[in-house]
C-alpha cells in the first residue's frame, strides 16, 4: 500500500484508527512503524481523539476497584481482587470496557496491598504504591499499548526525612513534551524555631530524564490537606489545596509544570476557611477538583 | 452559462464536467486551462471520481440521509479500486472525496487483528519481531 499511497494520505487514514489498531499497525511495515512512532503523529493522533471525545461527549473515565479479605486469626494472606475499568463519562456511567494490569513489582516488594491512581494525563496513568504506609512504588501505565515504565525511587523518603505527609500529582509539559509526576512532602516533625519555616519539599520526576530532580524547598511554604485527594491539571498547572505557614492564609497552590515554579491562587469566597470546619474544607475543594480533572484514555 | 471541463485519462478518454461539479476539485479550481490530463488515472476510475463530482455538484444544500447512503455505497469497493480512487481524488484534490475514502480504509484496517495482519502483509524480519512483542502483550 504504501507503494501506490502518498505518505500525507497514510497519515490520514492513520489519524483516523484507535489505539489498538495502531499498535497493529506497527507491525504491517518499517514506514508505517516509524510514522505511527513519530512524536508529531501522536500528538496529532491525541488532538484528533481530544476534540472527537469533546464533541461527542465520547470522554472516558477511569475506575480503579478493590477489595481484600484478610482474616486476622490465621497466617493466610489476604484475598485481593483489583479490576481497572472504563467507563463513559454520562449518567448511566456505561461500561466501556476493562483493562488488564500486570504489576511488574511482586507482591513482596509492595509496601501496600495495591497501586493507586495518582492521576490520569493523555490517556497515561500514574499509580503509586502508598495506599496506606509509606511505599516507593512509581508506575507510568499506557494501558492503549499495555507499556509500563517503572520509576526509580524518590529522593525524599522516610529513611532521608523522617515522618511526612506525601502529596502527588501528574501532568504533561506541552512545551518540553514531556509527562512529569510531582512529589511534595511536608515533614511530620518540627526541627528547630527557624526550620519550622522550611517544611515542605518537592522533587520531580521527569519521563523524558528517567530521573527525579533533587528536592529542593517549596516556596511559598505551606502544607498541604488531604493526602491521597486528587489534584487538579489545569491549563499547564496542578493545583493541590494548602495553607501558609507564614500567612497563616488557606489559599490553592499552584504548580506551572514548564517553570517548575510555585504560585498561590486565592481561594474562591464560597470555599473559604471561615466557613467551613478544616476537614469539611478538604471535601468541598475535593469535589471541586474532581470537576475539574478531564481524565481521558484513548480507546 | 457555466464552463465545461474536460478530463482526460491515462488511456486517452475523455470527460466532460460541468463547472459545478468540476470546481469540487481544488486541483482543477487552480488551474488555468478546462482541459485537465490526470495522469496515472484509468477511465474507469475517473470515471466514477466524476460521478462522485456530479451527484455531490446537484445535491450541494442537503447534508441527507440519501446522499449518506449513496456515499456509502459508492465507498464499499474492494482494496484495489479504494486506492486507486484515493490517488485520483488526492491528485485532484477533492477534500471531502478523499476524506471519505481514507474514513473507509480506516473502518476496514480497524477491523482487523494481529492475525489478519500477519496473515495479509508480508513482512520481513524487523515486523516479525514487532508481532511477536505486541502477542505477548495480548494484541
Amino acid at each position: 500500500m504504501s507503494d501506490y499511497l502518498p505518505q500525507e494520505v497514510i497519515t490520514n487514514i492513520l489519524l483516523r484508527l484507535p489505539s489498538k489498531s495502531l499498535v497493529i499497525c506497527t507491525s504491517v511495515c518499517k514506514s508505517w512503524r516509524s510514522m505511527i512512532k513519530d512524536s508529531s503523529f501522536i500528538g496529532a493522533h491525541l488532538s484528533r481523539t481530544i476534540n472527537f471525545n469533546n464533541h461527542h461527549g465520547t470522554h472516558l473515565l477511569l475506575l480503579h476497584r478493590f477489595s481484600s479479605i484478610s482474616d486476622h486469626r490465621s497466617s493466610v494472606h489476604g484475598v485481593k481482587e483489583e479490576v481497572y475499568s472504563l467507563h463513559y463519562d454520562n449518567n448511566a456511567f456505561d461500561d466501556c470496557c476493562e483493562i488488564a494490569f500486570q504489576s511488574p513489582i511482586a507482591d513482596t516488594e509492595m509496601y501496600n496491598e495495591c497501586f493507586r491512581v495518582v492521576g490520569v494525563c493523555n490517556g497515561l496513568v500514574c499509580l503509586a504504591d502508598d495506599l496506606e504506609r509509606y511505599g516507593y512504588n512509581f508506575l507510568i501505565w499506557n494501558p492503549s499499548i499495555r507499556k509500563l515504565v517503572t520509576l526509580p525511587k524518590p529522593g525524599l523518603t522516610f529513611q532521608t526525612v523522617g515522618g511526612y505527609y506525601a502529596y502527588h500529582g501528574f501532568a504533561f509539559d506541552a512545551i518540553t513534551n514531556d509527562y512529569k509526576v510531582v512529589r511534595l512532602v511536608y515533614y511530620e516533625y518540627e526541627w528547630t524555631e527557624e526550620e519550622t519555616h522550611n517544611r515542605t519539599s518537592v522533587e520531580v520526576y521527569s519521563l523524558a530524564a528517567g530521573s527525579w530532580s533533587s528536592p529542593r524547598f517549596v516556596d511559598p511554604q505551606c502544607s498541604l490537606l488531604g493526602q491521597r485527594l486528587s489534584q487538579a491539571f489545569v491549563n499547564g498547572a496542578l493545583h493541590w489545596d494548602a495553607y501558609g505557614l507564614g500567612s497563616k492564609l488557606h489559599y490553592i497552590l499552584a504548580f506551572d509544570v514548564g517553570s517548575e515554579l510555585f504560585r498561590e491562587i486565592m481561594m474562591p469566597k464560597s470555599l473559604d476557611w471561615d466557613l467551613f470546619k478544616p476537614w469539611h474544607g478538604d471535601l468541598s475543594l475535593d469535589c471541586l477538583f474532581q470537576e475539574m480533572e478531564n481524565p481521558l484514555l484513548c480507546s | 452559462m457555466s464552463r465545461v471541463f474536460k478530463l482526460k485519462s491515462s488511456d486517452n478518454e475523455t470527460f466532460e464536467v460541468e463547472e459545478a461539479a468540476a470546481l469540487l476539485s481544488e486541483t482543477i479550481k487552480s488551474s488555468s486551462s478546462t482541459e485537465i490530463t490526470v495522469p496515472n488515472v484509468k477511465a474507469e476510475i475517473l470515471g466514477k471520481v466524476v460521478e462522485w463530482c456530479n451527484k455531490h455538484a446537484e445535491s450541494e444544500d442537503t447534508k441527507d440521509q440519501l446522499i449518506k447512503e449513496w456515499d456509502a455505497e459508492f465507498v464499499s469497493v474492494d482494496q484495489h479500486v479504494l486506492f486507486k480512487l484515493i490517488t485520483a481524488a488526492d491528485y485532484l484534490q477533492i477534500k471531502e472525496l478523499v476524506d471519505q475514502l481514507t474514513q473507509r480504509v480506516g473502518d476496514m484496517i480497524k477491523a482487523k487483528t494481529l492475525k489478519t495482519v500477519e496473515m495479509t502483509y508480508p513482512t520481513f524480519n524487523v515486523e516479525r519481531e514487532v508481532q511477536e512483542e505486541l502477542k505477548s502483550l495480548g494484541f
